[in-house]
């Protein structure tokens, strides 16, 4: 195995998360190339399936590094893919907000978009304001846990990751329909679970 | 859609930022079933046709001895019947025992392996002794026509029942299947009837609305969304034909018109899907997981009303 410093390369040339986010601690630039290395691939498709646009796509994921490096130190994530996933998500969404505003773009998130409208309670079901995103997140993760595994997958490749339903089928070895059905079938669970926890979005 | 319904969509699609990192990292695992499930019914089919030979094998012995005693009975025919034997009849002895057989054997095999029901796998085993004992007798005069063929003309009838055999045991399920999946591309969606007319989904030239009626109880009808998905779960629904099920615990579902009469009924007792009236079982084969969903769904409509 190479040496890199006092660092170890495995043999396949990709260094392990927590070696990544030493160099990160370390200040060292090469960190940001090694994750791009490893998680250009994850973090691109992620932009992609929100955007549907290669250059956009490519600049949420070059931003996503600068936010990681101005993040770590201090935060050590326990998950980085995820940790990095979430940024490039984040900086994705916006970016298709203001091309939304601008009327430009388009692609699975508007599809995404209009499923989740199923979701919202029922106009009424509380007399309290909308409750705050900390809130909703916390609800929100609630509910994920009520449901069983290959559902909860399945939810969160759709509506995370914005994966289209024949992704979600490969990946799961699925039938295409029965992902269709399940998605659905959560969606309505959860707008009872809101609907039962009395809160508006 | 609504400009705020779209801004409460997007409030939805951004909470879930804060997601718990260790469901996501469970759903970054990929789980590719089909394969092994593909296998698994593959050991299935082998372990369908391995009892099938065994069966076969034993009826094929019953017919050699009940075989043996018809032909010394029959005087005229006494001079031809070892050669016919000795020749073409063992192995029309195998294909028709083995033809004959199949279906019983089959059922045998299903009834072995899912264990519907202690009477249903005593009744198999008997179920397969009496078919035996039935084709034997139906088989002697097949037999008999068969060795008159094969002294008035040169066919090779072994290789003509052998091809037939083949056909039989490998895809003759497949017209049968098409046929369940053209019935269930059928189905409609339903509409929530309680008092008063409500929408519906309709398909031009079939009837509209689906009955949910469990046990012969009160018809009730479900909205369109789950009628979709109903209907989405059923044509989805892979089907084999088998033979009679015994069931004793079901959920019936029927086909009506607008006035409510019933045109076509089915049920669903575990595995099994039966066309009421015609008189036609299918095995659902789809994945557990699938199969489940539709048995939920079915159970949490009949629980909305």
């Amino acid at each position: 195995m190479a040496q890199l410093g006092r660092r170890t390369l495995w043999e396949d040339g990709i260094l392990k998360d927590t070696e990544i986010l030493d160099l990160y601690f370390d200040r060292n630039e090469q960190a940001i190339a090694e994750t791009q290395n490893k998680y250009g691939t994850y973090c691109f498709s992620i932009a992609y399936h929100i955007l549907h646009d290669q250059e956009d796509s490519d600049e949420c994921v070059n931003d996503t590094w600068m936010r990681a490096w101005n993040s770590i130190p201090p935060s050590r994530p326990e998950f980085f893919n995820i940790f990095l996933g979430t940024i490039t998500r984040n900086l994705s969404f916006d970016r298709w907000k203001k091309k939304k505003a601008a009327k430009r773009g388009s692609g699975e998130l508007e599809l995404e978009l209009d499923e989740l409208v199923e979701c919202i309670p029922a106009a009424g079901s509380s007399t309290e304001e909308a409750v705050e995103a900390a809130e909703l997140q916390r609800m929100i993760n609630e509910f994920l846990r009520t449901l069983p595994e290959k559902e909860c997958n399945v939810f969160l490749r759709r509506y995370w990751y914005s994966e289209e339903y024949a992704e979600i089928a490969k990946r799961y070895g699925m039938n295409l329909n029965s992902v269709k059905t399940s998605v659905f079938r959560t969606r309505g669970k959860l707008k009872a679970f809101l609907e039962k926890q009395g809160i508006t979005v | 859609m609504s400009e705020k319904k779209t801004e409460q969509a997007m409030r939805l699609f951004e909470a879930m930022e804060g997601v718990d990192p260790k469901l996501l990292a469970r759903s970054e695992k990929e789980n590719k079933v089909l394969p092994f499930q593909r296998y698994a019914r593959a050991m299935k089919t082998m372990a369908a046709c391995l009892a099938l030979i065994v069966v076969g094998g034993t009826c094929f012995v019953l017919l050699q001895n009940g075989g043996g005693q018809k032909a010394k009975n029959e005087s005229a025919m006494a001079p031809m019947s070892d050669s016919a034997q000795k020749g073409s009849g063992i192995s029309q002895d195998v294909a028709y025992a083995e033809d004959a057989q199949h279906e019983e054997a089959w059922k045998a095999a299903e009834h072995e392996q899912n264990g519907i029901s202690q009477g249903a796998t005593a009744n198999s085993a008997a179920g397969v002794e009496a078919a035996c004992e039935a084709d034997s007798n139906s088989n002697d005069s097949s037999m008999l026509e068969e060795l008159i063929k094969t002294i008035s003309s040169d066919d090779m009838p072994d290789q003509a029942s052998g091809t037939r055999t083949q056909e039989t045991m490998g895809n003759s399920v497949s017209g049968d299947k098409e046929k369940a999946d053209n019935f269930y591309k059928g189905l409609l969606s339903i509409s929530k009837i309680k008092g008063k007319s409500s929408y519906a989904l309709r398909t031009p030239g079939r009837q509209n609305g689906m009955v949910l009626d469990l046990d012969g109880g009160e018809a009730v009808y479900v909205d369109a969304a789950k009628a979709l998905e109903l209907l989405t779960l059923m044509n989805d629904l892979e089907l084999q034909p088998v033979g009679e099920q015994r069931m004793t615990e079901y959920v019936e579902c029927g086909i009506c018109d607008e006035d409510g009469v019933i045109a076509y009924r089915f049920r669903i007792s575990g595995k099994y899907l039966q066309v009421v009236g015609e008189d036609e079982f299918y095995e659902i084969l789809s994945d557990d997981y699938q199969y489940d969903i539709l048995r939920e769904t079915v159970e949490a409509a009949l629980q909305e009303e």
